[in-house]
This record gives structure tokens, sequence and C-alpha cells, in this order.
């Protein structure tokens, strides 16, 4: 027994979800191609569940099809659907991908792996990016042209980010030294993420998609310690 | 072993192919067995400010391509026995550099030759790529103004991040700051950025400041490198920038503004 070649283990993997919340491909797909554009590495052959719940009912199986062509254009890598409706269960075996179910019910299908009756593996629940992983440490200058991005986690740059290079994170982001580039903390949409640093020269910073660029940050902390974090969907710039 | 050094900036027109030509110089003027070629393959410039442009027969492409030996390509420099120039290709394009073919003729320079200095072409294209993906040093050559200074931050990150040296994993490149055509009355009335402005931005360490001088035309015009212009303040900058790469600690020159002296003061600064 002890030289098979694989053994099942039961694990629990990190991934982004996209939830639907209007099923309109052409609609998504431009929103993500314009993300895309805005940080063309962020979305490249990033695995992620397509939650389509909020809209299976009213969801034609080749609706789903056409969804999971576009998010494939825009360069993402579909793992799984998240869906409940039987209707949709033969398109999702069509386009090769998983279905799970993320309320903790089983899945539809009944080609389900027999487990011989051991208890069921934990489902894979998609965890809100802070938090998790200890966070990704740059002790590298980030120059221009150059864009580091920690996918679920915190970026802490313990070097100067320079004018045009733009760095990324799901959660927080800490700069020790001067941040003159970009800096995007809760890329997904996770509005409780801050950015501090030690020197705030940027050409702009965003939480959640909600942004400032230079000119407007030039009142409070400019060129000085600052955090900046969101307060009710507004940008607030304090001294640290 | 030999050591390979860059001399690379981004911007076109900051000072490349006079400073590998003086770098050069006075590596072999301190007795050091030195080869500078040039890899801006198409438009060819180093052969005239080392003054060999009547003596070319082969090129780097042809030592790529194998239609001539090192040895006929190599130009024995006037000045100094030591140095040796591998002039680019004009009639070609940069696409005539292969990483193999760049890679065979470097290791073959690398038998004789204790320094390589490569004068990269503009930009960040493939002819740039190729003149730093075998560095193990690199002098970036920047102005003191803001877009030359955007120019070498990009560069610097494409060191550490597309060279040979970033790829394998091996000690990064050494980078080495080389400020030129540096102005100090035109720093002091806040028109160029000052030495320190530079170095907060870039953050590594400083081989030298060339100050702006007349000398370096002169001296591109007559084919001379700039640095056997002993008498010169850029040819005596360039003097201690090489000291400085050979490991030698000198004070900086040249960065402040002269002060005039009782008679100049008196008769004005024409006197």
């Amino acid at each position: 027994m002890a030289n098979l070649p694989l053994r099942l283990r039961a694990s629990r993997t990190t991934l982004t979800t996209l939830e639907i919340l209007v099923a309109d491909p052409p609609a998504i797909a431009n929103l993500l191609e314009e993300q895309a554009r805005r940080a063309p590495d962020l979305f490249r052959y990033m695995p992620v569940v397509i939650d389509v719940t909020a809209v299976e009912d009213r969801l034609a199986p080749e609706e789903l099809t056409q969804l999971i062509q576009v998010i494939e254009e825009a360069g993402l890598r579909p793992a799984a659907i998240h869906a409940t409706a039987d209707s949709l269960l033969t398109a999702i075996h069509a386009l090769h991908l998983g279905q799970i179910s993320l309320s903790g019910e089983r899945p539809a299908a009944t080609e389900s792996p027999a487990t011989d009756g051991a208890p069921e593996p934990p489902q894979a629940t998609p965890a809100p990016p802070t938090g998790t992983g200890i966070g990704k440490v740059v002790t590298q200058p980030v120059r221009s042209g150059q864009q580091i991005y920690a996918q679920g986690t915190d970026l802490i740059v313990l070097a100067p980010v320079s004018a045009g290079a733009e760095i990324l994170a799901d959660g927080h982001i800490h700069v020790y030294g001067p941040l003159r580039g970009r800096a995007l903390a809760g890329v997904h949409g996770d509005t409780r993420a801050r950015i501090f640093c030690t020197h705030l020269e940027a050409e702009l910073v965003s939480i959640a998609g909600q942004y400032k660029i230079s000119e407007d940050l030039q009142a409070t902390q400019w060129k000085q310690p600052a955090q900046i974090r969101l307060d009710e969907e507004k940008l607030v710039v304090a001294a640290l | 072993m030999s050591t390979i050094i860059t001399v690379t900036s981004g911007k076109g027109g900051v000072g490349k192919t006079t400073t590998s030509a003086s770098i050069a110089s006075g590596l072999a003027k301190a007795g050091h067995k030195t080869v500078v070629i040039d890899f801006d393959v198409g438009l060819r410039n180093l052969d005239l400010i080392m003054n060999c442009e009547r003596r070319v027969v082969y090129d780097f492409v042809n030592v790529i391509n194998n239609e001539a030996t090192l040895n006929q390509a190599l130009i024995k420099d006037k000045h100094c026995p030591d140095l040796y120039i591998l002039p680019a290709s004009q009639t070609r394009d940069k696409d005539a550099l292969t990483k193999e073919g760049v890679e065979r003729v470097l290791n073959e320079l690398g038998e004789r030759f204790e320094y390589i200095v490569c004068d990269s072409p503009a930009g960040i294209e493939h002819g740039a790529l190729m003149a730093l993906y075998y560095a193990d040093e690199a002098i970036v050559v920047t102005n003191p103004e803001v877009s030359s200074v955007r120019d070498s931050d990009r560069i610097l990150g494409i060191l550490q991040s597309k060279s040979r040296r970033a790829e394998l994993g091996l000690d990064p490149v050494k980078e080495h700051l080389l400020l030129t055509r540096y102005n100090p009355e035109r720093v002091e009335k806040g028109e160029m950025l000052a030495v320190n402005d530079v170095l907060d931005i870039l953050a590594i360490p400083l081989l030298g400041v060339i100050p702006e001088s007349k000398a370096v035309l002169t001296a591109s015009n007559q084919g001379v490198p700039v640095i056997h212009d002993v008498e010169s303040d850029a040819g005596q900058a360039y003097e201690d920038a090489v000291a400085r790469l050979l490991g030698e600690d000198r004070p900086l020159r040249f960065t402040e503004v002269e002060k005039k002296g009782f008679l100049k003061r008196v008769f004005g600064g024409r006197a």
C-alpha cells in the first residue's frame, strides 16, 4: 500500500470567488477588461470559483457557458462553479468544471467520489483575504514599471516604491520607505484594508476601488507618515 | 575571471557612449586588459568617440554569425595598449544579437580580458536587454532631470528582474550611479536636480558626478575619450569614477559652485 502513486487528502485552499450578481455577460466582460487593463498581471491565470447562486434561478445553461467564456477571456481560470440548481449541472459538466456548494450541502451530482463512508472532507470555503497568510515581504526597491501583487494577503515593502511602480494587495499595504508610486489595498473589495506608509508621496492610493490621486493627497500628511483607510466609502488620510 | 560592466540608462543622449569610452580607457590606463563592445547595432557611435571608424572591417554581428573571428574584429586602441574595441554593425538591426551568440562572444572575450565594458543602446527593448543580460555590474548614467531619473529607475528594475543574475538567483547585479552633465550653478538656481535628490529617488551607490563641460564635446569630435584630457574637470571626474570602480575611496569634486576669488569679484566673472 505504501507505494501507491497518489493519495486522497482533505485540504483547504483559499480561492477567490467571483460572485455573479447580474447575469449580463457583455457587461461583465467590459468590467473585467477594464480591471485587466488597470492591473494586467492581476487576473492572469488566477484560479477562481464562480458563484452563480444569486442568479441561478434565471440563468439558462447556454448563458452560463457564455459567462465562463468571457471570464476565461479576461485571463482568469475558473476552477469550479458554485451552484445548486440541477438545471445547470449538464452545462457545468460540459465545461469540464467542478461543482461545489458552499453552504455545506452535498453537490447534486450523483457521481461524487466514493469515500467509503469516511467523513466528508471540508468544503473549500474561500476565506476573506485579509488575515490569511503572513503577508508578502519585499526588501528590494520597487522600480518604475514594476508591479507587485500580494494575493490573498498583506504586502510589506521595506524599500522605496518609485514613481511609475504599482503595488497591490488583497489585504493591507505597509511601506517603510518613500511611497511614490501607486498603492492599491483591498483590491478584491475588502473595505477593511488600509495603507500605512512612512513617507506619503504616492501617485495614487486606493482601497477596495475607492481612490485618490496625488493632487488630492497634498493637503494632509504629504511627504509624512500616514495611514489611509476607508470610512463609509470615503478615503481618509490620517497621521500615523 | 572577467567582470562584465554594462553602461546603461534607458534614456538616450545622457552620455552612455562617452562614459563607456572613458571608463574603458581609464581601466586600461590603470593597467587592466579591457575590451569595450558597442551594442548599439545600427547606430554605431563608439568607433567615432574612440576615433577608430576608419579601421572597422568586421564587427560584433560578424563574430556572432561566425563570419569573422574575434581577432579579425577587435580593434586595438591608439592611446592605451591594454584596450580593444569591438564595434557594432551599422547595416544590421538589433535582432542580429542573439542570447546564445552574445554569450559565446562574451565567454571568448572573458578568456583574454579582465574587464568587458558593454555600451548599451538607449531604450528597454531587445538591444538594451542583450547588453545588460550578462552584466556583473551596471553603471547607470543619469542626467540631473526628472525624465532621465525616471528612465534610470525603470532600467534598474529591469536589471534586477531580467538579467541573467536575476533569472538564476545569483548575487544581484552591482549597481553604480553616474550623474553626468551636472551643473552646480543651475542646481543652485533650482533648474536641475541636486545629487542628493537623485540619490534619494534611485537609492543606489554613487560612482561619480561628471560636470557639464565643453571638454566632453571637444573630446567627442576629436575622437579622444575625455578621460585623456587630464586638464579638464570632466576628464578628472571620470578618472575619479574609475578609481572608485576599482575600489579606491575618493571625495566628490565639481559638485559645488566655485567660490569666486577676490580678483574675480572685483573684475567680474570673465576676468
